[in-house]
């Protein structure tokens, strides 16, 4: 039985047609060698949230531009290859994978949640996944402290399990 | 790790996104494999209408414009702009799907409705200096904010609905507000100041 499969390693341009880019602060770039996310700052601290939010110094609270790619099924398996350029030394960085059951708006409710950490010192760096359930608090396991440049991430749905996986090293889909 | 029962929906979203203090950080997802499912394709977005004034002096854009842009459901996003003539929200269809953001922008004159209608899209004010505002019986889908902005005549949301929430966060009223009627289903936020 033929199984279906989407598969972009990012050069075929023609495929870009099923990422919805929603604007924020950052900026994303679909090139021949990747979707390319630049995190920049704002005049207050961005966030991941959708909505602007006020912080507790009053700064404003952007909300960054996102990628949004949408899919229907019920047994699944997402596979995909992260590099992160974490090198300069500025204050909190961090870049986020998620995959949401639901709209992109249900992630703070049912999702996982890759997240690659850095802050000034270096031993802030981390790479971990975060796991919600809306019957359940956030649960959040630090999958390394000395995170690589290249991650591969892998998540599949068994009707109604969902089980993360990573590894350290990058399994790139290009043949 | 396993997520035991995590919710019946067949529907899935793959999003990525950061949030930062500083930025100077970037990633690149190198490939993308998704086995037993295909995406939808995105939908089509029109170029939104976008200008952006300098520091010092003001970008005019005609209000005529802005509502054109509306009516044709193009999003619209505005920085350090001055908004020429009233805009009427009942004159841009009786649902609005367009996504609104005016950041530092001025409203030297009336920003209303004439009549009752809907906003689906996110209507934003940051900023944002307005005179009159009489925006009763629309009914805001989404949530409504209007950040540091100043109200500085006439304000009215009569019987205005709020359905996703409000926030008027560091704002100030000139003249009392009229806040009657109104309806807010979602959390709101109002740390305003009425001079």
């Amino acid at each position: 039985m033929d199984t279906v499969q989407f598969t972009d390693d990012f050069s075929d341009p023609t495929l870009g047609r099923f990422y919805h880019i929603r604007p924020g602060i950052g900026e994303i770039v679909r090139r021949d060698d990747g979707l390319h996310y630049k995190i920049l700052r704002a005049h207050g601290p961005p966030s991941s949230r959708d909505n602007l939010t006020i912080d507790y110094l009053g700064r404003p609270q952007p909300h960054t531009v996102q990628v949004h790619l949408l899919f229907e099924s019920t047994g699944w398996t997402v596979e995909m290859a992260v590099d992160y350029e974490f090198h300069l030394k500025t204050n909190g960085r961090t870049a986020c994978v998620w995959v949401v059951l639901g709209l992109p708006e249900d992630r703070y409710e049912r999702s996982i949640q890759f997240v690659r950490y850095a802050d000034l010192p270096p031993s802030s760096d981390a790479l971990s996944v975060t796991v919600r359930s809306s019957s359940k608090e956030p649960t959040q396991t630090q999958l390394t402290d000395q995170p690589r440049k290249s991650n591969w991430y892998r998540i599949s749905r068994s009707d109604q399990n969902m089980e993360p996986s990573g590894a350290k090293t990058a399994s790139p889909l290009r043949q | 790790m396993k997520w035991e029962k995590p919710h019946g929906s067949v529907l899935q979203s793959l999003v990525v996104n950061s949030r930062s203090f500083a930025g100077g950080a970037a990633f690149i997802l190198r490939s993308l494999q998704i086995t037993g499912a295909y995406p939808r394709e995105a939908p089509q977005r029109i170029i939104p209408l976008s200008m952006i004034g300098t520091q010092s002096v003001f970008a005019e854009i005609p209000a005529n414009d802005i509502a054109t842009a509306i009516r044709a459901g193009r999003d619209v996003g505005l920085l350090r702009c001055s908004i020429t003539g009233s805009l009427d929200l009942a004159d841009l269809g009786s649902e609005i799907a367009s996504n609104v953001a005016f950041d530092n922008c001025a409203f030297p004159h009336g920003f209303y409705s004439s009549g009752a209608t809907t906003v689906a899209g996110q209507f934003t004010f940051t900023g944002c200096r307005l005179s009159q505002v009489g925006l009763s019986n629309v009914r805001f889908l989404q949530p409504f904010q209007a950040v540091g902005c100043q109200f500085a005549e006439d304000t009215r949301f009569i019987g205005t609905e709020f359905v996703e929430g409000a926030d008027f966060s560091f704002s100030t009223f000139q003249h009392r507000p009229f806040f009657r009627i109104f309806a807010v289903v979602a959390p709101s936020s109002s740390i305003s100041r009425i001079s």
